[in-house]
């Protein structure tokens, strides 16, 4: 079993731990939560179903594509549900994000095969303001200690993923031509990304679970 | 980690890692002062609010004070005084009840006319808190079977009129209180300081136990109108040894110095 496997593994369990606190927030959740829920799910979904197209070698980069707009834009929506202050930001940042993705895929001439990735450095960056935008907002106005606020690790993990998701992305396709070992390197520290973002969304999911009514 | 590409992707790794970390850290330290800003604007909000319960209750009581006052002069002090009148009419009277019954009228008027001026609060404007002072323990002196002596160092400066208020009343409910309760024999009083004076009265009466004693309303009624002015009041006490207050003003005190 390659390292590849070995952080694809993590990474699902992180979902699925993530998931399992999730359930365990008392109903009816908050409406931020239950985007939250649907995006570990999503998320859940894809990683499975791309693995197994990937076991069966086939081309899993439409799924991903697909997958990375519908990640951001729910992001977004779980921003917006969680600081409706933030409307406009939000908003932008939705608008930006689509413009993003759309301009790749064109620029691209329009195939859905290949991947989308300064559509998605580029949504990462929209992103990783957006996000810092509501955690300034949060630290602005929380009136308990931040660290116990769900929302400010649910969108401290989703910082960590799509801030340090943008500079790896460019130095990989900066690096790619020339030094592929490099590139390969700099890849797997993606899953560690990822798999960061899903613990600090099951840590929030339980912070959740014990600030919430029910 | 001879691997060039490794020890890269590791300093890239480590770089955003310590970003990521100062960020959270950062929000965190923003919170946590914010909060204790907040906290602060709150307890601020609240002393105001306190003040403003205490001030509008002084300047209540200061008004009905000031209408009795007005109603003792003006009403009580004439009809002693057209009775006094009443009195002069008849020619020469020599006999002993009617020359003490004149005596006693003469007296009520003065003592009708000092608490006439006593009480109303507009009198504060052209009266200075010593002579107030002095003119109440002259008067308790007369009336109570207690001697009150009056020390007055360095007051070339009358303090607002806010600050006389407020001292005078304490004075007087210390006063009250020593006769009272203490049953004191001598009360002194010293009155030391210029614009924001200290005064000290302490008396010779039973004192109490400050730690078997709850503070009272009247105790604690002279702390909070002390505080309104940027005072201190303390008060030393024992069972046996007699009472001893202090006001004196905050050294960095909140003073209010509107002369209302």
């Amino acid at each position: 079993m390659g390292s590849a496997e070995i952080y694809r593994i993590q990474l699902l369990l992180s979902m699925s731990i993530a998931l399992v606190l999730w359930m365990r927030i008392p109903v009816p959740r908050r409406p931020a939560f239950r985007v939250v829920g649907l995006l570990i799910g999503a998320g859940l979904l894809v990683e499975l179903v791309g693995a197994a197209l990937a076991m069966r070698s086939v081309n899993n980069v439409v799924l991903y594509n697909v997958y990375g707009l519908v990640d951001c834009l729910m992001v977004l929506w779980i921003c917006y549900l969680m600081v409706p202050a933030r409307v406009l930001v939000v908003a932008i940042g939705a608008a930006l994000v689509v413009s993003a993705m759309a301009w790749d895929f064109v620029s691209r001439g329009a195939d859905p095969n290949v991947f989308l990735g300064r559509g998605i450095v580029l949504s990462a960056v929209v992103l990783t303001l957006v996000l810092m935008a509501i955690l300034w907002q949060l630290a602005q106005t929380s009136a308990v200690p931040l660290q116990h606020v769900p929302g400010f690790w649910l969108f401290m993990g989703l910082l960590v993923y799509f801030g340090c998701m943008s500079p790896i992305f460019t130095i990989i396709d900066r690096v790619y031509a020339q030094d592929h070992a490099l590139a390969q390197r700099l890849y797997q520290i993606m899953p560690l990304l990822g798999i960061t973002r899903y613990a600090l969304t099951a840590f929030a999911c339980k912070l959740e679970r014990g600030t919430a009514h029910g | 980690m001879d691997d060039p590409s490794l020890i890269f992707a590791v300093v890239i790794g480590t770089l955003l890692l310590v970003i990521m970390v100062s960020i959270m850290g950062l929000l965190l330290v923003v919170n946590a002062s914010r909060r204790h800003k907040h906290r602060a604007e709150l307890a601020e909000a609240d002393l105001r609010r306190k003040q403003e319960v205490l001030i509008a209750d002084r300047d209540s009581r200061e008004q009905t004070l000031s209408i009795i006052g007005r109603e003792l002069h003006d009403s009580v002090g004439q009809l002693l005084s057209a009775a006094r009148m009443g009195f002069s009419t008849v020619p020469d009277y020599t006999d002993e009840p009617r020359i003490m019954a004149m005596e006693a009228l003469k007296e009520a008027i003065e003592e009708v006319r000092l608490l006439g001026r006593m009480l109303n609060s507009e009198q504060w404007k052209k009266r200075t808190l010593a002579k107030a002072i002095t003119d109440e323990a002259d008067r308790t002196s007369r009336i109570a079977p207690v001697q009150v002596e009056v020390v007055l160092e360095d007051v070339p400066v009358d303090p607002y009129t806010d600050t006389k208020i407020i001292l005078y009343r304490s004075f007087q409910e210390v006063l009250n209180n020593a006769l009272k309760h203490a049953k004191a024999n001598h009360i002194r009083v010293r009155m030391s300081g210029a614009a924001r004076p200290t005064l000290s009265i302490s008396d010779d009466g039973c004192g109490f136990d400050p730690g078997a004693v709850t503070e009272g309303t009247g105790l604690l009624n002279i702390r909070h109108r002390c505080a309104l002015i940027g005072y201190d009041a303390t008060l030393v006490t024992a069972k046996g040894t007699g009472c001893s207050w202090t006001f004196s003003p905050h050294v960095h005190g909140n003073i209010r110095s509107a002369d209302r």
